[in-house]
């Protein structure tokens, strides 16, 4: 029995002996961000460092002036093994430093060829859950989006979804416009269809787009926390802190490796609810972060 | 030329006033409806042109799905706007999708500014707007892509109907500030015109010689000080018109006495000069006669008679040169008195020639010249035989009184210009170009000394040439020291050759 304690202990010991010192090697970890004035944006970066924070307590928080970024001096300041850039201005900056090969991005759409972290791009597999969740009646979930922008990551394994999940990627704007155009033209049906729009659909158009699918009653929904105001239904959006967290999860990993949020939350439009026919009931416990009109 | 009246001027005053008024107002209201114009079709065309953007924007999106039907409702929406005629969609080739059976064609040509001043309601007006797409690229960057264009052709007629209303208040504006102008001026015109009428009417009077004219306008200090001025200015040139006027009465007065006194001097000389001749005349012949009678009584064998004859043909030759220089003195007087009184007679010219020839006979066998004489001995001629005389003896006289042993040759003959033509040419002692000049005066010789070698009043040339003027012909003379004088007379012979030639055969 004594035996067993020694070699548990021992264990123990080799086991956090190495933990150990990698802690104290990856002990010095920034994040990086531009001063910002809008104050949601604010609120929501406060959140994304919080989260982060939650997982990595010595965190070394960098604000920025965006006019006069004098980055390289105050990194080498601190010497972090680590630096976590949010918002894109923040990466570009961070990869005109020596710091560049420690870069995590965050909170802006990448891809995995690009840069490492965690991007605003919701994970499938979240965002059919969630759908099937707020939506049961969804058969179909039509996911429209241009090649070099992906609103949602597209999952690789069959999730075993009661909704059919469809990609219709286009190769430019005008082609989105189209298809997007096409589809809630003639294809798609109300109620049990769930037309999931571009991020980065240009405004003249959303208002069109909104308008044709107000008339022929066609769910729209958006990952883009923007379009809630236009008249989707609802917008299904990367919860902050959770992507905090999961950014200094990755942050921990020795890989810098890519990531979809994985958690989200939503927001409703009722006007567009009601117009609709869809009924959410106003309970304490929301599933609607946000609700508007 | 008929003057204008003071009333007239003031008319023409008034009137150019009301003219200039017009052009200016005309000139200020015209570049006002053209400002006017200008804003107005700037302000459309920004409209429209505004207008057109957001039809663009309308259109992009059925454009993009290429959907007919709702490009065709885009149109039609637009098409709905007053003075909207049309509302074309092209597409990117610029090929027209919509509408499919327009007519109309908007014109690139852009509008004149006299369109722009005077549109009608029957012109187009077009704007275009290209529509754009905003496209991302893998850069992230953003670029705009043209994917038609949208055309909006607009009626005119409501600016048209504007113009015309903004134009008609400016011709109101015009006619109204005249109308007030002609009124302010036919009821105020004293207060514009009357110091330039006064100024005017004073000038005229005093051109026309009516004194003490003056203004009497008054008012500002500026209007009196001219007032005075003009006043003082015209006071001033009629004293000095005055003094002029009397200076030249005094003037005219003194040469009028001058001119009488040289009148009555003259007369007074010439009756001198005739009574004095006359006196000498008739003793000179009493005494000739006397002569004649002593040189009768002399008897033919005594031994002395050689040498009373030389004295009496001396004698004779005195007196009879006496003669001829009173007779001078007398004919002179009376060319000078222009009492001599022309008669035009038809006679043989060579008669008169044999006449003067004989005169001077004598004096040419006394200087030892040898006289020539040549010329249609034929020829009639139509003039004063005497004043013909006086000019040919005198001329043959000169030339033997100046020549010494030489040679007198006179010639005459008709011209084909009806003049006859008489030349003395001698080879005596000739004269300068001065000497020339002052050989035609009366009393006036070349040698005025008491001790001259030829002797001689100064009167024969001047009587030549007064009688050549009285026969309205000319004299002229060619002369050099040492080489002769020649002295050519022409003087109008209205006798024809053929007419000479029957009178002569």
């Amino acid at each position: 029995m004594r035996k067993i304690y020694r070699w548990f202990f021992i264990g123990l010991c080799l086991l956090n002996t190495p933990l150990s010192a990698d802690d104290n090697k990856k002990g010095v970890i920034a994040v990086v961000y531009p001063t910002e004035l809008n104050p949601a944006k604010a609120n929501i970066i406060a959140d994304v460092v919080k989260g982060i924070q939650s997982v990595l307590p010595n965190l070394s928080v960098i604000v920025y002036d965006s006019d006069h970024p004098d980055l390289q001096d105050r990194l080498d300041k601190i010497h972090p093994d680590k630096v976590i850039a949010l918002s894109k201005q923040a990466t570009v900056v961070t990869q005109e430093t020596s710091y560049r090969d420690k870069l995590l991005c965050g909170l802006y759409y990448f891809q995995a060829n690009h840069c490492g972290g965690v991007s605003l791009a919701l994970d499938g597999a979240e965002l059919l859950r969630t759908i099937s969740e707020l939506l049961p009646k969804t058969k179909r979930l039509f996911l429209v989006y241009e090649n070099s922008l992906v609103g949602v990551a597209i999952p690789k394994a069959d999730l075993r979804s009661p909704i059919t999940l469809q990609n219709i990627p286009a190769k430019d704007t005008i082609e989105v416009i189209k298809l997007l155009g096409n589809l809630i033209e003639n294809t798609a049906r109300p109620i049990e269809d769930v037309v999931v729009i571009p991020p980065n659909l240009p405004e003249d158009i959303m208002f069109k787009v909104l308008a044709s699918a107000w008339d022929k009653h066609i769910t729209l929904t958006s990952t883009n926390l923007g379009h809630l105001e236009y008249g989707v239904l609802m917008t299904t959006v990367p919860d902050p802190y959770e992507m905090g967290r999961q950014l200094g999860k990755l942050a921990l990993q020795p890989k810098l490796s890519w990531q979809a949020a994985l958690t989200s939350k939503s927001a409703l439009n009722r006007l567009v609810s009601r117009h609709l026919g869809f009924d959410f009931p106003e309970s304490g416990k929301d599933s609607f972060f946000l609700r508007i009109k | 030329m008929k003057r204008p009246t003071s009333k007239n001027i003031e008319q023409t005053y008034y009137r150019d006033l009301l003219f200039s008024l017009l052009i200016l107002l005309t000139l200020s209201v015209f570049l006002v409806g053209l400002a006017i114009a200008k804003y107005s079709h700037d302000q459309s065309t920004r409209y429209w042109e505004s207008y057109a953007s957001i039809f663009a924007s309308e259109v992009k999106y059925p454009l993009i799905l290429h959907s007919s039907i709702g490009i065709a409702n885009s149109a039609a929406n637009f098409t709905d706007r007053k003075n909207v005629i049309a509302a074309v969609v092209y597409d990117e080739n610029g090929q027209q999708i919509s509408p499919n059976n327009s007519s109309l064609i908007c014109h690139d040509e852009k509008n004149t500014w006299l369109m722009e001043l005077f549109p009608s309601s029957q012109d187009l007006f077009c704007v275009r707007q290209p529509i754009y797409q905003s496209i991302n690229n893998p850069s992230d960057q953003t670029t705009k892509n043209k994917i038609g264009t949208v055309e909006l052709i607009i009626s005119q007629q409501e600016n048209a109907a504007l113009m015309n209303k903004i134009w008609l208040v400016l011709v109101l504006f015009v006619a109204t500030v005249l109308l007030a102008a002609y009124y302010i001026i036919r009821k105020q015109s004293g207060f514009l015109t009357n110091t330039i009428v006064q100024m005017i009417k004073v000038l005229r009077n005093f051109k026309n010689n009516e004194p003490n004219n003056r203004v009497t306008f008054s008012g500002s200090d500026d209007l009196d000080q001219m007032r005075d001025t003009f006043n003082d200015m015209l006071t001033s040139i009629e004293r000095n018109e005055e003094q002029l006027e009397q200076a030249v009465i005094l003037k005219t007065k003194e040469l009028n006495q001058a001119l009488a006194g040289s009148q009555a001097a003259n007369r007074y000389k010439t009756n001198i000069m005739a009574t004095v001749s006359h006196e000498m005349k008739n003793p000179l012949h009493s005494i000739l006669f006397a002569i004649e009678l002593l040189f009768e009584a002399i008897p033919r064998k005594q031994e002395k008679y050689l040498t009373y004859c030389e004295h009496y043909q001396r004698s004779k030759l005195l007196v009879h040169d006496l003669v001829r220089s009173i007779d001078a003195i007398l004919f002179n007087a009376k060319l000078s008195a222009s009492e001599y009184h022309k008669n035009s007679t038809r006679f043989l010219f060579v008669d008169l020639l044999n006449e003067c020839l004989l005169n001077n006979q004598v004096l040419c066998q006394k200087n030892q010249n040898t006289m020539i004489s040549k010329g249609d001995k034929s020829l009639w001629v139509q003039s004063d035989r005497q004043l013909l005389r006086y000019i040919v003896d005198n001329l043959l006289n000169n030339a033997g009184k100046f020549t010494q042993g030489g040679n007198i040759e006179l010639s005459w003959h008709q011209s084909q210009h009806s003049e006859l033509i008489i030349e003395v040419k001698d080879t005596g002692c000739g004269m300068s170009q001065q000497d020339i000049e002052i050989i035609f005066e009366e009393f006036r010789q070349i040698d005025m000394s008491l001790t001259r070698k030829y002797q001689g009043f100064g009167l024969g040339l001047a009587i030549v040439r007064q009688s050549a003027q009285l026969l309205d012909g000319h004299i002229a003379v060619d002369s050099a020291i040492g080489k002769g004088t020649l002295f050519k007379v022409g003087l109008p012979n209205p006798l024809p050759l053929i007419e000479t030639g029957h009178n002569a055969a």
